[in-house]
Formats: C-alpha cells, sequence, structure tokens
C-alpha cells in the first residue's frame, strides 16, 4: 500500500513538473529520428543497423533522465528522512526506479519498435527489439540509478555520470543488441537471451538493496 | 597476517618486501625480455613482429587481474571495514590504469605488422578500451567526493558493478566474431604456444606479477605515510625525510 503511495508520488510529481518530465523521450524520438534521416540509406535496408541505433540512444536517454532521478528529493529533504529508516529508503528507491522505469523504459520500449516498424522493419524483427529493450530497461534503469546514487548532491555529478555510466552499460547493450542481431540473422539467440535476462534478476534483485545504505552514505557528508 | 592490517605493523614490515620485489622484478623482466627479444627464433608466419607478445600478454592479463583485485578489494571493505582495503584500492588503481593503456597501446603496435590496422572496434579491443574508462572513473570518482568514507564505499560499489564488464573482456574472443585471436594460453588446459616461446613468456609474466605487487606495494607504503601523518609513529619517517 505505502509502496503504490510512494508509486504514484513519483509519477505525480514527474507529471505535474510539466514538459520537463517528457524531454528525454523527445529526446530519444529526436535522436533516433536524426540517426534515421542521416543513414537514410543504410537504415531503410538493414534493420540491424536501426536495431543498433536504437539501442545506443536508449542508454543516451537513460543517462539524461537519471541526473534528475534523486535531485529533487536531495534537494528538499525527503531523502534525509527517508535514510533514517532502512525500510523507508527501500520502498522509496522502489517507487523511483519503477516510476522512472514508467516514464522512460516503457516509452522507449513502445517507440523503438514503433519507429523500426515505421522504417520498414519486419514485424517480427521489430518484436524481438520491443522483447530485448522490455528486458533491458529495467536493467539499464537498476545500473544507472546505482552509478547516480554515489554522486547525490556533489556538484559536478552531470558531467562525471557519463563516463561512469556508459562501461556499466556494455554487457547489456552487447547482449541486448546482440540478440537481435542474431534473430535477423536467423541464428541462434537463446544463449545471449538468457544472459540479458540473468543481468536483469541479478541487478533487480541486488541494486535496490545496495541504494539504501548508498544514499544513507550521501546524506552523512 | 593480522598484523598487516594495521598500518603502522604494515609501514614497518614491508620495506625490504618493496626492495625485493622491485629487484626480482626488475632482473625478471630484463630475463625474459633480452631472451624474448633476442635469443628465441623468429615465428613461423609473423616473423620477428610477434615477439611484442612478450610485453603485452603480461600487461594485459594482470590489466584484468588488478581490476579484479580492486573489486574483491571493495567487497573486503564493504564487509570487514578494513582500511588497508581502502588504501589497497587507491594504490592500485593508477597502476591498473597504466597497465590497460600499456595493454592497448602494446596491441596496437601488434596489429600495425599483422592486422595492418593499429585499431579495429572489434569486441576485445572495446572491451579493454572500457576497461581503460572503468579505471578512469575510479580515479576521477575518488578526486570529486570530499569525504573519504563515502568515497571509500562509493569506489568499492562502482569497482564491483563495473566488474561484470571483466567476463565481457576474457570471453570476447569466443563469444563474439572478433579479429583479436583467442587465449592462447588455458590456466587448466591446452597452451598453443611452442616451448622455446613458452620459457621467455613465462619468465616476463611472473615478473609483470612481481613489479606490479612491487609498485602496488610502494603506493601503499606511501599512502599510509600520508594518511597517517598526524600519528606519533609516522614522526620520525617524517622528519627523516624532511632533514
Amino acid at each position: 500500500m505505502r509502496l503504490w503511495l510512494l508509486y504514484r508520488r513519483e509519477l505525480l510529481i514527474e507529471i505535474r513538473s510539466g514538459v520537463e518530465s517528457f524531454i528525454p523521450i523527445v529526446f530519444f524520438i529526436l535522436v533516433v529520428g536524426i540517426f534515421s534521416f542521416v543513414l537514410n540509406e543504410v537504415v531503410s535496408n538493414e534493420s540491424k543497423v536501426l536495431v543498433s541505433v536504437v539501442w545506443i540512444t536508449t542508454l543516451f536517454t537513460s543517462i539524461l533522465s537519471l541526473d534528475n532521478l534523486f535531485k529533487r528529493d536531495h534537494t528538499d529533504g525527503t531523502l534525509a528522512v527517508a535514510v533514517l529508516h532502512s525500510d523507508a529508503v527501500i520502498a522509496l528507491v522502489v517507487a523511483k526506479l519503477f516510476g522512472h522505469w514508467t516514464l522512460t523504459g516503457i516509452p522507449i520500449t513502445i517507440l523503438g519498435p514503433l519507429i523500426g516498424l515505421m522504417s520498414g522493419m519486419q514485424f517480427e524483427h521489430a518484436a524481438m527489439l520491443g522483447l530485448t529493450l522490455l528486458i533491458g530497461t529495467p536493467t539499464i534503469t537498476m545500473l544507472g540509478a546505482l552509478v547516480t546514487a554515489l554522486l547525490v548532491g556533489l556538484g559536478r555529478g552531470g558531467e562525471l555520470l557519463t563516463i561512469l555510466i556508459l562501461p556499466m552499460y556494455i554487457p547489456i547493450l552487447l547482449f541486448g543488441m546482440g540478440v537481435c542481431h542474431l534473430y535477423i540473422d536467423s541464428a541462434p539467440y537463446t544463449s545471449e537471451l538468457l544472459w540479458c535476462l540473468a543481468l536483469l534478476t541479478g541487478t533487480i534483485t541486488a541494486i535496490p538493496l545496495a541504494l539504501g545504505p548508498v544514499l544513507k552514505l550521501s546524506q552523512d557528508s | 597476517m593480522h598484523r598487516l592490517a594495521s598500518p603502522q605493523h604494515f609501514f614497518l614490515d614491508t620495506k625490504m618486501w618493496v626492495v625485493w620485489l622491485y629487484v626480482v622484478g626488475i632482473i625478471g623482466l630484463l630475463v625474459g625480455s633480452i631472451w624474448g627479444l633476442a635469443f628465441v627464433p623468429p615465428e613461423r608466419f609473423q616473423g620477428d613482429s610477434f615477439r611484442i607478445i612478450f610485453v603485452h600478454v603480461p600487461v594485459a592479463i594482470f590489466a584484468q587481474i588488478v581490476y579484479i583485485s580492486l573489486a574483491i578489494a571493495g567487497g573486503v571493505h564493504l564487509v570487514w571495514k578494513l582500511r588497508m582495503a581502502d588504501v589497497y584500492m587507491a594504490a592500485a588503481t593508477p597502476v591498473g590504469f597504466w597497465l590497460t593503456a600499456l595493454a592497448l597501446g602494446s596491441g596496437m603496435m601488434w596489429g600495425i605488422p599483422t592486422w595492418g590496422t593499429p585499431w579495429e572496434w572489434d569486441a576485445r579491443i572495446v572491451s579493454t578500451f572500457f576497461l581503460l574508462i572503468l579505471f578512469l572513473g575510479l580515479i576521477v570518482l575518488r578526486q570529486v567526493i570530499p569525504n573519504p568514507a563515502r568515497a571509500t564505499t562509493a569506489l568499492s560499489i562502482l569497482a564491483i558493478v563495473g566488474a561484470i564488464n571483466i567476463p565481457i573482456i576474457k570471453y570476447s574472443v569466443v563469444w563474439f566474431n572478433t579479429l583479436h585471436q583467442p587465449a592462447s594460453i588455458e590456466l587448466f588446459g591446452d597452451i598453443s604456444i611452442h616451448t622455446i616461446y613458452r620459457i621467455p613468456l613465462f619468465t616476463n609474466i611472473a615478473s609483470v606479477f612481481i613489479l606490479t605487487a612491487g609498485i602496488i606495494l610502494a603506493n601503499m607504503r606511501y599512502l599510509t605515510i600520508e594518511r597517517n601523518a598526524s600519528k606519533t609513529w609516522v614522526q620520525p619517517w617524517i622528519q627523516g625525510r624532511d632533514q
């Protein structure tokens, strides 16, 4: 119940803050659009290129959106109160992670394959892109949130986020994109898909628990 | 071993270790390199250009091992709060950075005669490049976070999470279609290198290990002195240096 209220709070704050909350998604559409425009010939003949473009843009979009993940709660003191109790901080963190995924992960999971279909990708290939994004975007949210939490309250966090986060995304990028490429080539892809799922289960289990102590530490200094 | 977990005993006990590690490491490296460069016959397909293996393989192996050791030290810090674990991380990060840079640099030199290109965007090279960025991130993060306790925990977590890249680097030559060749040395398996090349190569691998340990240990001793500068047992050492 409390979790649901916290989740609702996250969504309401984001949506009521106006256009700002949709900027990451607009950014996603823009970048995929620019890529498809510039690589027009290649993209329409080769769906592998578009799959890669969508995946890379997903990473960039997550960096853009993660910068604000804990910022508001840190500024207004919500975080300082939440870390006083380890149950409270876990509930807040889980609500925040799901809120973030609802507002960036789900739209990307829907928009990615949709853009693919519009560019003439086969339906099965677009569906596979959607499936890998469905597995990949929560993983990306988890990994990104952990690195963002390390930098809460530091002045120069934003720029640093890029070089700290991108290396962490390499495994999920390689496997997620790899599944799509193998599927397009009609090659066996089960092991790569299982690796994606392993990364998802691993991060989704461990990271909400790790975030509590990390956020607590950020409030000490 | 418990004695070494205390900064004071660590500092007092390890002075001669550094000297020995340096002496043995440098002699071994000289022997292995001269042997490899001057005394073994050229390779059948690559001619003389293969000789960079005696530099490339040892530094590449220890670039990854130093990163794994950082993640382990991070775990030790998170579980047992050992002060020396943090000292180890601070001392080993720059060493790992330079080993990775050397692995990339020597690989590029090797790539020119054999592949015809110093750089190719294949999985092994790119994942090693990201290892370099991981080390850089660890170095920068320590400088950015002012509170030492928070910095240590942040670094431990980053090191542990970043360790998911190590299997990617190790198995990139198996899982993906790479220009880089698969491993020639397996810990529990066949070694596809002829015996005459094996001896100088293993000499160099052992020497790079010993030298890396020596450099990290010297760094750790320096950091121990720096962090405990206000303690009484440090005073004679600081004054001795100033005179």
